[in-house]
């Protein structure tokens, strides 16, 4: 019996310390965007993690784990158009985001559906879903139908344990903004096709939120050159 | 000299008709094309919708779990509806049900009241039937789906039914139908149901040989040249004249005679040689004349 509590104990540990790693990361995914979040948020203690989302029984309650966060101004800056004259005073892409965790083992279409309506309804332009299960195929279907107010995410809770871009195979990943872009192509006289590409499904381009169209910029450190930028274009 | 010149003469071919002026063609409105386009498109899309709606329905079913109302004899009104509902799917829409329903944590037949059934002990494979004929080996995920073997035979049986073409061509079309697989519930129906069906069956056989007949005559006359006009063939015009070659003497068989130099024709001629020819080569020519020296 104590053997038994004890394996329970230890299971129940392993599950608070993979809900707050995939916590901390989230929150660092979140700041690399460029949203706003306090120093304290993001680098949270697992001690301090435990007394907030943690229930009396010592399990992690993650309908209590959720957070927005607003985007910067240099962010918001970022991800506005520029002025036409029809457009005079354009809008920028970007708006609060929504985190939030799931432990159901699979998540519907009916339960995607419900978070996209919530999103959307409350105005969130970008909506993450940190997943304990896997999607079923006809919840996939549901995101597009959102598009227009929200863009919905998703990522396992397995795949956040660590965040990738501190890897030290991973370079360093900036992403370009309107006018950077035009600059490069200008300079290098380029059409947009011409640049390399990069997937939108790839792990840092999903862990940065890129969107079709734009250009990331990859430092890499070189031997002979010390620095080395190349520029992909996400497909 | 003729007073006016001819024209070039071309040697393109002769097109029959001038092209039609345009005034007999009023080009469409490009906006109205674009207008009707976008129409057909948007009726595509409202399928879709009603398709995953009904998805999110159909994974909540069965709507009555009372007690006399199970998957075999399923409710009257959730049969029917499942039926009208799933006459639209695709098989690949029919599997995300299943799924769906499974994540929902029900058997993945949508007629039946059951959760799914968990297959206690890890491995990703399952034996089913050890130690009998049709022991088999399976993937413990396909085995997960079901809450029994049963279960899986009636949504297969719907599932054999759906068609691969796109909703929105099949939508106007009625006669297509589903049938949910018929239990053995009271025997004099299920065999009146089976004599139905043998008949139908029969019938649908008779109409695919003919329609099979048809092909094949269609295909030959397309192999022969023949034209076809209006669905009807045309006899073709060339007249055929048999003309035998006249016969004298009786036909022998060939004979094998010792003299013969047969295996020496090819194709009817000998081949001779000369000596004097300027094709000899000068080697033999000068061994002759040697030979008329000794003699002298």
């Amino acid at each position: 019996m104590a053997d038994m509590e004890n394996i329970n104990s230890e299971a129940n540990e392993r599950n608070i310390v993979k809900a707050w790693r995939a916590w901390r990361t989230a929150h660092e995914m979140v700041q690399d965007r460029g949203y706003e979040l306090a120093e304290e948020e993001v680098k949270i203690s697992l001690d301090a993690f435990r007394t907030q989302y943690t229930s009396i029984d010592g399990t992690v309650s993650r309908e209590r784990m959720k957070f927005s966060a607003r985007p910067s101004p240099e962010m918001l800056k970022k991800y506005t158009p520029p002025a036409t004259p029809s457009n005079p005073d354009p809008q920028p892409d970007v708006g609060t985001i929504w985190v939030e965790f799931n432990d159901d083992p699979s998540v519907g279409a009916e339960a995607m559906r419900r978070f996209a309506k919530f999103c959307s309804h409350e105005h969130y332009r970008t909506g993450m879903m940190i997943l304990s299960g896997n999607v079923s195929s006809a919840a996939k279907k549901e995101i597009p139908k959102f598009a227009q107010w929200t863009t919905i995410e998703w990522f396992l809770e397995e795949d956040l344990l660590i965040n990738i871009t501190h890897h030290e195979l991973v370079p360093r990943h900036v992403i370009l903004s309107r006018e950077e872009k035009t600059a490069l192509l200008k300079r290098y006289r380029l059409k947009e096709t011409q640049l390399p590409r990069i997937l939108q499904r790839d792990p840092v381009a999903k862990y940065f939120g890129m969107r079709r169209g734009q250009v990331v910029k990859i430092i890499r450190s070189s031997e002979t050159a010390g620095r080395y930028a190349s520029y992909r274009l996400c497909v | 000299m003729s007073k006016q010149p001819n024209k070039p003469k071309g040697i393109l071919k002769n097109k029959g008709n001038p092209p039609p002026t345009s005034t007999e063609q009023p080009t469409p409105d490009p906006r109205e094309v674009a207008i009707k386009h976008a129409r057909i498109i948007h009726s595509r899309r409202e399928i879709e919708d009603q398709i995953s709606d009904s998805l999110i329905e159909l994974s909540r079913f069965p709507s009555t779990r009372d007690s006399p109302y199970n998957a075999s004899n399923p409710a009257p009104a959730d049969a029917e509806s499942f039926k009208n509902l799933i006459r639209l799917y695709q098989p690949g829409d029919y599997d995300d049900l299943i799924e769906e329903r499974n994540s929902n944590g029900l058997c993945g037949y949508t007629l039946c009241p059951n959760p799914r059934s968990r297959i206690a002990g890890g491995g990703t494979f399952k034996l089913v039937n050890f130690g009998r004929k049709d022991f088999n080996i399976v993937p413990t995920r396909e085995l997960e789906k079901w809450c029994s073997q049963k279960c899986a035979k009636r949504a297969m049986y719907v599932k054999v039914q759906l068609n691969e073409t796109a909703a929105w061509e099949r939508a106007g079309i009625a006669s297509i139908q589903i049938d949910l697989l018929e239990e053995g519930t009271d025997t004099a129906t299920t065999a009146a149901d089976a004599a139905k069906k043998l008949e139908k069956q029969a019938e649908n056989l008779k109409i695919e040989a003919l329609e099979k007949t048809a092909q094949n005559a269609r295909d030959l006359a397309l192999e022969r040249g023949d034209s076809t006009e209006n669905g009807k063939t045309s006899k073709r015009s060339i007249k055929l004249t048999i003309r035998e070659k006249s016969v004298k003497i009786a036909p022998e068989a060939p004979s094998l005679d010792i003299d013969s130099q047969a295996h020496l024709v090819t194709e009817g001629y000998k081949s001779t040689f000369d000596p004097n020819s300027e094709t000899v080569s000068q080697e033999n020519k000068n061994t002759d004349k040697k030979e008329t020296i000794s003699d002298q």
